[in-house]
Protein backbone atom coordinates (compact mmCIF):
# COMPACT_ATOMS: atom_id res chain seq x y z
CA UNK A 1 0.00 0.00 0.00
CA UNK A 2 1.48 3.36 -1.01
CA UNK A 3 0.42 6.89 0.42
CA UNK A 4 -2.15 7.47 -1.81
CA UNK A 5 -3.79 4.65 -0.48
CA UNK A 6 -3.64 4.58 2.90
CA UNK A 7 -4.86 8.20 2.41
CA UNK A 8 -7.96 6.59 0.47
CA UNK A 9 -8.68 3.95 3.50
CA UNK A 10 -8.58 6.81 6.31
CA UNK A 11 -12.08 7.15 6.45
CA UNK A 12 -12.64 3.99 6.40
CA UNK A 13 -9.94 2.99 9.25
CA UNK A 14 -10.78 6.06 11.69
CA UNK A 15 -14.60 4.21 10.97
CA UNK A 16 -13.40 1.22 12.50
CA UNK A 17 -14.57 -0.91 9.44
CA UNK A 18 -11.67 -1.87 7.69
CA UNK A 19 -10.07 -6.00 7.64
CA UNK A 20 -7.93 -6.92 10.70
CA UNK A 21 -5.04 -6.89 8.31
CA UNK A 22 -6.13 -3.30 6.70
CA UNK A 23 -5.55 -1.92 9.98
CA UNK A 24 -2.26 -3.55 10.59
CA UNK A 25 -1.17 -2.53 7.80
CA UNK A 26 -2.07 1.05 7.83
CA UNK A 27 -0.70 1.47 11.89
CA UNK A 28 2.63 -0.32 10.43
CA UNK A 29 2.34 2.92 7.56
CA UNK A 30 1.13 6.03 9.57
CA UNK A 31 4.15 5.11 12.61
CA UNK A 32 6.72 5.45 9.83
CA UNK A 33 5.04 8.08 7.13
CA UNK A 34 5.00 10.78 8.92
CA UNK A 35 3.54 12.64 5.70
CA UNK A 36 0.38 9.91 6.27
CA UNK A 37 0.56 10.54 9.63
CA UNK A 38 -0.26 14.06 9.76
CA UNK A 39 -3.23 13.17 7.08
CA UNK A 40 -4.65 10.82 9.26
CA UNK A 41 -4.67 12.95 12.33
CA UNK A 42 -6.03 16.01 10.52
CA UNK A 43 -8.84 13.45 8.98
CA UNK A 44 -9.14 12.31 12.32
CA UNK A 45 -9.63 16.01 13.83
CA UNK A 46 -12.07 17.08 11.41
CA UNK A 47 -14.35 13.87 11.48
CA UNK A 48 -13.92 14.13 15.22
CA UNK A 49 -15.31 17.90 14.59
CA UNK A 50 -18.81 16.52 12.86
CA UNK A 51 -19.13 14.25 15.64
CA UNK A 52 -19.28 16.93 18.13
CA UNK A 53 -21.01 19.03 15.99
CA UNK A 54 -24.06 19.54 18.54
CA UNK A 55 -27.39 18.23 17.27
CA UNK A 56 -30.02 21.62 16.56
CA UNK A 57 -33.05 20.78 18.02
CA UNK A 58 -35.72 22.05 16.54
CA UNK A 59 -37.89 24.35 18.49
CA UNK A 60 -41.10 23.15 20.15
CA UNK A 61 -42.75 25.25 17.42
CA UNK A 62 -42.16 22.74 14.82
CA UNK A 63 -43.68 20.04 17.34
CA UNK A 64 -47.35 22.17 17.27
CA UNK A 65 -47.54 22.98 13.84
CA UNK A 66 -47.01 19.61 13.50
CA UNK A 67 -49.87 18.21 15.95
CA UNK A 68 -51.73 21.35 14.55
CA UNK A 69 -51.33 19.96 10.46
CA UNK A 70 -51.74 16.33 11.90
CA UNK A 71 -55.37 17.46 13.16
CA UNK A 72 -55.92 18.96 10.19
CA UNK A 73 -54.96 16.28 8.22
CA UNK A 74 -57.25 13.72 9.95
CA UNK A 75 -60.47 16.25 9.96
CA UNK A 76 -59.46 16.18 5.81
CA UNK A 77 -58.93 12.13 6.20
CA UNK A 78 -62.92 11.60 6.04
CA UNK A 79 -63.25 13.30 2.72
CA UNK A 80 -60.59 11.09 1.21
CA UNK A 81 -62.06 8.19 2.18
CA UNK A 82 -65.14 9.37 0.86
CA UNK A 83 -64.52 6.74 -1.66
CA UNK A 84 -65.19 3.85 0.34
CA UNK A 85 -69.20 4.68 0.80
CA UNK A 86 -69.41 5.68 -2.29
CA UNK A 87 -68.61 2.22 -3.02
CA UNK A 88 -71.02 1.03 -1.21
CA UNK A 89 -73.14 3.13 -2.77
CA UNK A 90 -71.83 1.83 -6.41
CA UNK A 91 -73.09 -1.71 -4.90
CA UNK A 92 -76.29 0.08 -3.74
CA UNK A 93 -77.17 1.66 -7.10
CA UNK A 94 -76.37 -1.68 -9.07
CA UNK A 95 -78.99 -2.70 -6.59
CA UNK A 96 -81.55 0.12 -7.13
CA UNK A 97 -80.94 -0.56 -10.65
CA UNK A 98 -81.71 -4.53 -10.48
CA UNK A 99 -85.21 -3.21 -8.41
CA UNK A 100 -85.94 -0.63 -11.37
CA UNK A 101 -85.32 -2.92 -13.75
CA UNK A 102 -87.31 -5.40 -11.86
CA UNK A 103 -89.77 -2.80 -11.48
CA UNK A 104 -89.96 -2.25 -14.88
CA UNK A 105 -90.53 -5.58 -16.18
CA UNK A 106 -93.19 -6.61 -13.81
CA UNK A 107 -94.37 -3.45 -15.09
CA UNK A 108 -94.34 -5.22 -18.42
CA UNK A 109 -95.90 -7.95 -17.61
CA UNK A 110 -98.50 -6.69 -15.84
CA UNK A 111 -99.53 -4.55 -18.62
CA UNK A 112 -99.00 -6.90 -20.84
CA UNK A 113 -101.10 -9.35 -18.99
CA UNK A 114 -103.78 -6.94 -18.65
CA UNK A 115 -103.78 -6.07 -22.23
CA UNK A 116 -103.97 -9.09 -22.95
CA UNK A 117 -106.59 -10.03 -20.94
CA UNK A 118 -108.38 -6.98 -21.79
CA UNK A 119 -107.87 -7.91 -25.99
CA UNK A 120 -109.80 -11.03 -24.80
CA UNK A 121 -112.47 -9.70 -23.53
CA UNK A 122 -112.05 -7.48 -26.22
CA UNK A 123 -112.18 -10.48 -28.41
CA UNK A 124 -114.65 -12.19 -26.81
CA UNK A 125 -117.32 -9.26 -27.20
CA UNK A 126 -116.72 -9.01 -30.81
CA UNK A 127 -116.82 -12.82 -31.09
CA UNK A 128 -120.40 -12.66 -29.39
CA UNK A 129 -121.09 -9.65 -31.46
CA UNK A 130 -120.27 -11.56 -34.64
CA UNK A 131 -122.16 -14.54 -33.37
CA UNK A 132 -125.04 -12.56 -32.77
CA UNK A 133 -124.81 -11.34 -36.29
CA UNK A 134 -124.04 -14.00 -37.87
CA UNK A 135 -127.09 -15.59 -36.31
CA UNK A 136 -129.34 -12.21 -37.09
CA UNK A 137 -127.85 -12.57 -40.80
CA UNK A 138 -129.29 -16.40 -40.67
CA UNK A 139 -132.38 -15.80 -39.38
CA UNK A 140 -133.31 -13.13 -42.57
CA UNK A 141 -131.76 -15.55 -44.74
CA UNK A 142 -133.80 -18.35 -43.63
CA UNK A 143 -136.76 -16.50 -44.10
CA UNK A 144 -135.42 -15.63 -47.60
CA UNK A 145 -137.38 -16.59 -50.88
CA UNK A 146 -134.91 -18.53 -52.71
CA UNK A 147 -134.75 -21.66 -51.29
CA UNK A 148 -130.97 -21.99 -52.44
CA UNK A 149 -130.12 -18.83 -49.88
CA UNK A 150 -132.19 -21.10 -47.16
CA UNK A 151 -130.55 -23.54 -47.79
CA UNK A 152 -126.92 -21.48 -47.35
CA UNK A 153 -128.72 -19.91 -44.49
CA UNK A 154 -129.80 -23.36 -42.73
CA UNK A 155 -125.71 -25.14 -44.01
CA UNK A 156 -124.23 -21.77 -42.24
CA UNK A 157 -125.88 -23.14 -38.60
CA UNK A 158 -123.75 -26.38 -38.98
CA UNK A 159 -120.90 -23.66 -38.18
CA UNK A 160 -122.15 -22.54 -35.00
CA UNK A 161 -121.38 -24.53 -31.67
CA UNK A 162 -124.34 -23.45 -29.76
CA UNK A 163 -126.76 -21.97 -31.82
CA UNK A 164 -129.51 -20.40 -29.41
CA UNK A 165 -133.02 -21.59 -29.28
CA UNK A 166 -133.78 -19.00 -31.97
CA UNK A 167 -131.68 -20.68 -34.54
CA UNK A 168 -132.73 -24.13 -33.24
CA UNK A 169 -136.42 -23.32 -33.71
CA UNK A 170 -135.80 -21.51 -37.09
CA UNK A 171 -133.68 -24.27 -38.26
CA UNK A 172 -137.45 -26.90 -36.74
CA UNK A 173 -139.36 -24.37 -38.56
CA UNK A 174 -137.48 -24.86 -41.90
CA UNK A 175 -137.41 -28.97 -41.57
CA UNK A 176 -141.11 -29.02 -40.79
CA UNK A 177 -143.03 -26.28 -42.89
CA UNK A 178 -140.79 -25.22 -45.86
CA UNK A 179 -142.61 -25.93 -49.40
CA UNK A 180 -138.63 -27.05 -50.75
CA UNK A 181 -137.49 -30.60 -49.89
CA UNK A 182 -134.11 -29.65 -49.83
CA UNK A 183 -134.20 -27.37 -47.64
CA UNK A 184 -136.32 -29.88 -45.30
CA UNK A 185 -133.53 -32.23 -45.92
CA UNK A 186 -130.67 -29.92 -45.55
CA UNK A 187 -132.44 -28.63 -42.08
CA UNK A 188 -132.61 -32.20 -40.60
CA UNK A 189 -128.69 -32.25 -41.80
CA UNK A 190 -127.87 -29.62 -40.00
CA UNK A 191 -130.27 -30.54 -36.72
CA UNK A 192 -128.57 -33.86 -36.60
CA UNK A 193 -125.66 -31.72 -34.89
CA UNK A 194 -127.42 -30.40 -32.27
CA UNK A 195 -129.28 -33.24 -31.05
CA UNK A 196 -128.05 -33.01 -26.98
CA UNK A 197 -131.29 -30.62 -27.47
CA UNK A 198 -134.44 -31.85 -26.25
CA UNK A 199 -136.14 -29.67 -28.49
CA UNK A 200 -134.47 -31.16 -31.80
CA UNK A 201 -135.33 -34.73 -30.40
CA UNK A 202 -138.76 -34.17 -30.14
CA UNK A 203 -138.84 -32.15 -33.27
CA UNK A 204 -137.13 -34.85 -35.61
CA UNK A 205 -139.70 -37.67 -33.74
CA UNK A 206 -142.40 -35.37 -34.66
CA UNK A 207 -140.92 -35.13 -38.61
CA UNK A 208 -141.58 -38.83 -39.01
CA UNK A 209 -145.40 -38.40 -38.96
CA UNK A 210 -145.60 -35.55 -40.89
CA UNK A 211 -143.07 -36.03 -43.01
CA UNK A 212 -144.13 -37.72 -46.23
CA UNK A 213 -140.68 -37.05 -48.41
CA UNK A 214 -138.99 -40.68 -48.47
CA UNK A 215 -135.44 -39.57 -48.35
CA UNK A 216 -135.88 -37.16 -45.93
CA UNK A 217 -137.77 -39.58 -43.85
CA UNK A 218 -134.93 -41.89 -43.98
CA UNK A 219 -132.38 -39.30 -43.25
CA UNK A 220 -134.87 -38.70 -40.24
CA UNK A 221 -134.45 -42.23 -39.15
CA UNK A 222 -130.83 -42.70 -39.44
CA UNK A 223 -130.31 -39.80 -37.18
CA UNK A 224 -132.56 -41.12 -34.60
CA UNK A 225 -130.81 -44.42 -34.84
CA UNK A 226 -127.66 -43.13 -33.82
CA UNK A 227 -128.89 -41.19 -31.16
CA UNK A 228 -130.64 -44.19 -29.87
CA UNK A 229 -134.29 -42.25 -29.40
CA UNK A 230 -136.39 -45.11 -28.46
CA UNK A 231 -139.46 -43.04 -28.77
CA UNK A 232 -138.60 -42.85 -32.57
CA UNK A 233 -140.07 -46.72 -32.63
CA UNK A 234 -143.08 -45.90 -33.06
CA UNK A 235 -143.43 -43.54 -35.64
CA UNK A 236 -140.97 -45.86 -37.42
CA UNK A 237 -143.31 -48.59 -37.13
CA UNK A 238 -146.31 -46.81 -38.39
CA UNK A 239 -144.25 -45.88 -41.23
CA UNK A 240 -144.17 -49.94 -41.98
CA UNK A 241 -147.74 -49.69 -41.86
CA UNK A 242 -148.38 -46.69 -44.72
CA UNK A 243 -149.37 -48.63 -47.98
CA UNK A 244 -148.36 -45.96 -50.10
CA UNK A 245 -144.28 -45.83 -47.84
CA UNK A 246 -142.09 -46.91 -50.98
CA UNK A 247 -139.80 -50.04 -50.00
CA UNK A 248 -136.27 -48.73 -49.64
CA UNK A 249 -137.39 -47.06 -46.92
CA UNK A 250 -139.40 -49.75 -45.38
CA UNK A 251 -135.91 -51.48 -45.51
CA UNK A 252 -134.69 -48.01 -43.77
CA UNK A 253 -136.85 -48.57 -41.01
CA UNK A 254 -136.44 -52.35 -40.47
CA UNK A 255 -133.16 -51.85 -40.16
CA UNK A 256 -133.17 -48.77 -37.65
CA UNK A 257 -135.74 -50.95 -35.76
CA UNK A 258 -133.41 -53.31 -34.88
CA UNK A 259 -130.48 -51.09 -34.02
CA UNK A 260 -133.18 -49.28 -31.94
CA UNK A 261 -133.83 -52.27 -30.05
CA UNK B 1 -45.22 3.51 8.14
CA UNK B 2 -47.80 0.81 6.48
CA UNK B 3 -50.08 1.12 8.61
CA UNK B 4 -49.76 5.33 7.95
CA UNK B 5 -50.17 4.20 4.29
CA UNK B 6 -53.76 2.12 5.58
CA UNK B 7 -55.06 5.42 6.76
CA UNK B 8 -54.36 5.52 10.50
CA UNK B 9 -52.41 8.97 11.02
CA UNK B 10 -52.39 8.36 14.23
CA UNK B 11 -49.15 6.33 13.25
CA UNK B 12 -47.85 9.33 11.94
CA UNK B 13 -47.21 11.13 15.36
CA UNK B 14 -44.89 7.97 15.74
CA UNK B 15 -42.78 9.24 12.56
CA UNK B 16 -42.61 12.58 13.88
CA UNK B 17 -40.92 11.95 17.15
CA UNK B 18 -39.01 9.06 15.63
CA UNK B 19 -37.31 11.43 12.07
CA UNK B 20 -37.92 15.09 13.50
CA UNK B 21 -34.83 15.59 14.79
CA UNK B 22 -32.88 13.77 12.43
CA UNK B 23 -34.92 15.41 9.31
CA UNK B 24 -34.30 19.11 11.09
CA UNK B 25 -30.49 19.04 11.55
CA UNK B 26 -30.25 18.34 8.02
CA UNK B 27 -31.86 21.13 7.15
CA UNK B 28 -29.95 23.01 9.29
CA UNK B 29 -26.55 21.98 8.27
CA UNK B 30 -27.80 22.82 4.48
CA UNK B 31 -29.37 26.04 5.79
CA UNK B 32 -29.13 28.04 8.73
CA UNK B 33 -32.16 29.29 9.23
CA UNK B 34 -34.65 28.06 12.20
CA UNK B 35 -37.77 29.30 10.89
CA UNK B 36 -36.64 27.89 7.08
CA UNK B 37 -35.69 24.56 8.96
CA UNK B 38 -39.00 24.40 10.71
CA UNK B 39 -40.69 25.06 7.56
CA UNK B 40 -39.34 22.16 5.90
CA UNK B 41 -39.13 19.48 8.69
CA UNK B 42 -42.72 20.20 8.67
CA UNK B 43 -43.75 19.80 4.99
CA UNK B 44 -41.53 16.65 4.83
CA UNK B 45 -44.65 15.14 6.94
CA UNK B 46 -47.13 16.47 5.32
CA UNK B 47 -45.62 15.16 2.45
CA UNK B 48 -45.40 12.34 4.01
CA UNK B 49 -49.54 11.82 4.54
CA UNK B 50 -49.87 13.10 1.08
CA UNK B 51 -48.17 10.75 -0.66
CA UNK B 52 -48.40 7.71 1.81
CA UNK B 53 -50.21 5.60 -0.96
CA UNK B 54 -47.12 5.88 -3.43
CA UNK B 55 -44.84 4.24 -0.12
CA UNK B 56 -44.58 1.00 -1.72
CA UNK B 57 -42.66 -0.62 0.88
CA UNK B 58 -38.57 -0.21 1.42
CA UNK B 59 -36.82 1.21 3.83
CA UNK B 60 -38.92 4.25 4.75
CA UNK B 61 -35.79 6.45 6.18
CA UNK B 62 -34.81 6.18 2.64
CA UNK B 63 -38.09 7.26 1.32
CA UNK B 64 -38.45 10.08 3.89
CA UNK B 65 -35.07 11.53 3.35
CA UNK B 66 -36.11 11.06 -0.71
CA UNK B 67 -38.77 13.61 0.09
CA UNK B 68 -36.89 15.48 2.43
CA UNK B 69 -34.24 16.03 -0.32
CA UNK B 70 -36.22 16.98 -2.92
CA UNK B 71 -37.77 19.50 -1.16
CA UNK B 72 -34.62 20.97 0.16
CA UNK B 73 -34.00 21.53 -3.39
CA UNK B 74 -36.81 22.97 -4.44
CA UNK B 75 -36.34 25.75 -1.98
CA UNK B 76 -33.10 25.78 -3.12
CA UNK B 77 -34.20 26.81 -7.10
CA UNK B 78 -36.24 29.48 -5.09
CA UNK B 79 -33.93 30.81 -3.03
CA UNK B 80 -31.74 31.02 -5.76
CA UNK B 81 -33.93 33.34 -7.97
CA UNK B 82 -34.81 35.64 -4.77
CA UNK B 83 -31.37 35.77 -3.59
CA UNK B 84 -30.51 38.18 -6.58
CA UNK B 85 -33.19 40.78 -5.36
CA UNK B 86 -31.75 40.37 -2.48
CA UNK B 87 -28.26 40.96 -2.67
CA UNK B 88 -29.68 44.64 -3.90
CA UNK B 89 -31.15 45.35 -0.45
CA UNK B 90 -28.59 43.53 1.60
CA UNK B 91 -26.23 46.52 1.05
CA UNK B 92 -26.90 48.55 4.16
CA UNK B 93 -24.26 48.17 7.01
CA UNK B 94 -26.76 47.61 9.70
CA UNK B 95 -27.29 44.21 8.00
CA UNK B 96 -23.85 43.15 7.27
CA UNK B 97 -22.85 43.51 11.22
CA UNK B 98 -26.12 40.79 11.65
CA UNK B 99 -24.50 38.70 9.22
CA UNK B 100 -20.86 39.17 10.95
CA UNK B 101 -22.49 38.48 14.25
CA UNK B 102 -24.18 35.39 13.06
CA UNK B 103 -20.86 33.84 10.94
CA UNK B 104 -19.27 33.64 14.72
CA UNK B 105 -21.64 31.87 16.32
CA UNK B 106 -21.12 29.21 13.58
CA UNK B 107 -18.77 26.47 14.11
CA UNK B 108 -15.50 26.57 11.66
CA UNK B 109 -16.52 23.28 10.41
CA UNK B 110 -19.53 24.73 9.50
CA UNK B 111 -18.05 27.69 7.57
CA UNK B 112 -15.97 25.01 5.53
CA UNK B 113 -18.72 23.24 5.15
CA UNK B 114 -20.61 26.11 3.48
CA UNK B 115 -17.63 26.44 1.08
CA UNK B 116 -18.83 22.83 -0.44
CA UNK B 117 -21.57 22.68 -3.28
CA UNK B 118 -24.79 21.72 -2.47
CA UNK B 119 -24.32 18.26 -3.35
CA UNK B 120 -21.33 17.41 -1.69
CA UNK B 121 -22.48 19.76 0.89
CA UNK B 122 -25.12 17.05 1.65
CA UNK B 123 -24.10 13.57 0.97
CA UNK B 124 -21.50 14.48 3.90
CA UNK B 125 -24.23 16.06 5.68
CA UNK B 126 -25.91 12.63 5.34
CA UNK B 127 -23.13 10.52 6.03
CA UNK B 128 -21.14 12.33 8.90
CA UNK B 129 -23.90 14.47 10.67
CA UNK B 130 -27.29 12.28 10.19
CA UNK B 131 -24.82 9.12 10.55
CA UNK B 132 -26.68 7.59 7.31
CA UNK B 133 -24.96 4.68 5.82
CA UNK B 134 -23.72 4.31 2.36
CA UNK B 135 -26.19 2.00 1.19
CA UNK B 136 -28.87 3.99 2.08
CA UNK B 137 -27.37 7.48 1.03
CA UNK B 138 -26.88 5.51 -2.47
CA UNK B 139 -30.45 4.58 -2.38
CA UNK B 140 -31.56 8.04 -1.20
CA UNK B 141 -30.07 9.64 -4.38
CA UNK B 142 -30.12 6.89 -6.48
CA UNK B 143 -26.57 5.71 -7.15
CA UNK B 144 -24.70 2.82 -6.00
CA UNK B 145 -22.85 2.64 -2.87
CA UNK B 146 -19.30 2.16 -4.12
CA UNK B 147 -19.83 5.63 -6.00
CA UNK B 148 -21.28 6.94 -3.15
CA UNK B 149 -18.69 5.81 -0.63
CA UNK B 150 -15.59 7.29 -3.29
CA UNK B 151 -17.18 10.35 -2.99
CA UNK B 152 -17.74 10.88 0.33
CA UNK B 153 -14.28 9.88 0.91
CA UNK B 154 -13.02 12.64 -1.69
CA UNK B 155 -15.12 15.17 -0.16
CA UNK B 156 -13.39 14.32 3.67
CA UNK B 157 -9.97 14.52 1.45
CA UNK B 158 -10.97 18.30 0.22
CA UNK B 159 -12.60 19.25 3.59
CA UNK B 160 -9.53 18.58 5.43
CA UNK B 161 -7.15 20.40 3.51
CA UNK B 162 -9.66 23.36 3.52
CA UNK B 163 -10.53 23.20 7.20
CA UNK B 164 -6.79 22.92 7.90
CA UNK B 165 -5.64 25.67 6.00
CA UNK B 166 -8.54 28.42 7.03
CA UNK B 167 -7.94 27.14 10.79
CA UNK B 168 -4.48 29.11 10.95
Amino acid sequence: MNCTDIENKLVDYIDGVLSENETKTINKHIESCSSCKNVFNETNELINAFTNETVAQPTSNLKTSFEEMLAQEKKKQPKVIALQPAKRNSYKSVLQIAASVAILFTGYLLGGYQESQNSQKEIATYQTEQKQLKENMLLAMIDNSSPSTRIKAVNYTEELTTPDTKILEALIDRMHNDSNSNVRLSAAEALSKFTDSELVKTSLIQTLTTEKNPSIQVEVIQILVQIQEKRALDPMKKILEQPEAPDYLKTQVNIGIAQLI
Amino acid sequence: MQTVSEGNLDAMTYIFERYNVRLYNFYYQMVKDVAVCEDLTQNVFLKVIKYKHSYKGGKFASWIFKIARNLFYDHYQEQKKTQAFEDIDDVTGELDEETIEKEEEVSHLMRVLNNLNEKDKELIVMNRINGIKYEQIAEIVGSNTTAVKTKIHRIVQKLRTNYFETLA
